[in-house]
């Protein structure tokens, strides 16, 4: 499975998914009370130093962030225009934070660790049904699906193309869902011969 | 409750009354629906500084309209839940935590709701004027995929980053004639798709 995690071995790594997790919760609300945004401005240096221990990648990585940073770096702008500049490089610094620390978690965290910890946040809800069975087919079956849309997709769309000459994607679109249905309906049923009695 | 069938070891699912394999599997779909439409069809507009305009909010409405409100914006629950799990499956490849703390969460949190909307919408005016889909599915898209949507990013703009709403509401205005553009093709097909219910 395709996933942002990022395959190495330091000591963020090692930490444990549910610290670093804690800690993402922790700094967000923390930086709900911080006033003066100057004292901030050492983090997103840190966090640069951060993912460049991580060397190639990492600094790929904090290079795909930039459509984002440029959002928010608009949204500044924009705030900073309309409003005071103040309270725009306070927001500016606060989500640039954020967001480089979330990412960095979700970098350094396999998807495994990550989805233990959410099966043992998720146990309350067992009260309510087999949730987290379903819950744990249903992330499977979507994981699944990505790359045989993505290829069905690809088919009809190159079939298309060679029956057609106008670029109609709308009717290109129907036959695809038309066909994504007609499938689900046979996973459906093959998953009930294989295993659910109940349905 | 467990769910076996003789002489298959442990059964694969187990199942809740009012959640059928084949909802699940329907569910699972139209997630996966939302993350392949971030994949294919991107017009970057050219004034909206990289943000790109991606069809995944049209995945969100057809959720709604041919799930219906339950299950739709389950699966919008299950695409967000994957994201936040870490896969890259929002348009552009962005994923992960990060997007949770981005100024755009209100946006993401409102598909859920949105979906919701649009089905509810589309099953009372369609057992209103059972004939008129097209205008049905282009009214519940109009509640549900763009007003509901709103209604919960532009806060969540304005939140993130202390705009006003009535600001936050002009810089969201970019996003609009795709929306209005992508509910046109999600009403059209939703009269394509007879009985895709």
């Amino acid at each position: 499975m395709i996933s942002l995690y990022l395959s190495r071995n330091t000591w963020l790594h090692r930490i444990p998914a549910a610290v670093k997790l804690v800690g993402l919760a922790v700094a967000s609300l923390s930086l709900l009370f911080v006033q003066q945004w100057m004292y901030l401005l050492p983090l997103p240096l840190l966090l640069v130093l951060a993912y460049s221990a991580m060397g190639k990648p990492g600094r790929q990585r904090l290079f795909g962030l930039r459509a984002l940073m440029a959002l928010i770096l608009g949204l500044g702008i924009f705030q900073g225009l309309m409003m005071d500049w103040d309270r725009a490089a306070s927001a500016v610094v606060k989500m640039v934070v954020m967001v480089m620390f979330a990412d960095l978690v979700t970098m350094t965290t396999p998807m495994q660790r990550m989805v233990d910890v959410l099966n043992l946040l998720l146990i309350p809800l067992d009260r309510i049904g087999n949730f987290r069975r379903q819950l744990a087919l249903m992330v499977a079956l979507m994981i699944r699906f990505i790359p045989l849309l993505a290829q069905q997709w690809q088919a009809q769309h190159l079939a298309f193309r060679a029956r057609t000459t106008g670029r109609s994607t709308p009717s290109l679109l129907a036959a695809f869902l038309s066909q994504a249905l007609r499938r689900t309906d046979q996973i459906a049923e093959s998953i009930a011969a294989r295993g659910a009695r109940r349905h | 409750m467990v769910a076996q069938a003789p002489g298959c070891g442990p059964a694969l699912v187990y199942t809740l009354p009012m959640m059928n394999t084949r909802d699940l599997v329907r569910i699972a779909l139209f997630a996966a629906l939302i993350a392949v439409m971030g994949l294919i069809p991107k017009f970057d507009l050219p004034f909206t500084a990289g943000v790109p305009i991606t069809a995944q909010t049209l995945g969100v409405m057809l959720a709604g309209l041919l799930l219906g409100s339950r299950q739709g914006a389950l699966a919008v629950v299950l695409f967000l839940f994957v994201v936040a799990l870490g896969a890259p499956v929002l348009s552009g490849g962005r994923g992960g935590l990060g997007v949770f703390f981005g100024p755009t969460i209100g946006f993401l949190l409102g598909w859920i709701a949105g979906a919701w909307a649009c089905g509810a919408v589309y099953e009372r005016l369609i057992s209103w004027m059972p004939s008129r889909r097209f205008l049905a599915a282009l009214m519940a898209c109009w509640v549900g995929g763009i007003l509901v949507i709103y209604a919960i990013g532009v806060p969540g703009i304005a939140l993130r980053t202390e705009l006003t709403i009535s600001k936050a509401f002009f810089a969201s205005m970019v996003f609009l004639p795709g929306d209005i553009l992508k509910s046109l093709v999600a009403a059209w097909l939703v009269t394509r798709l007879r009985g895709g219910r």
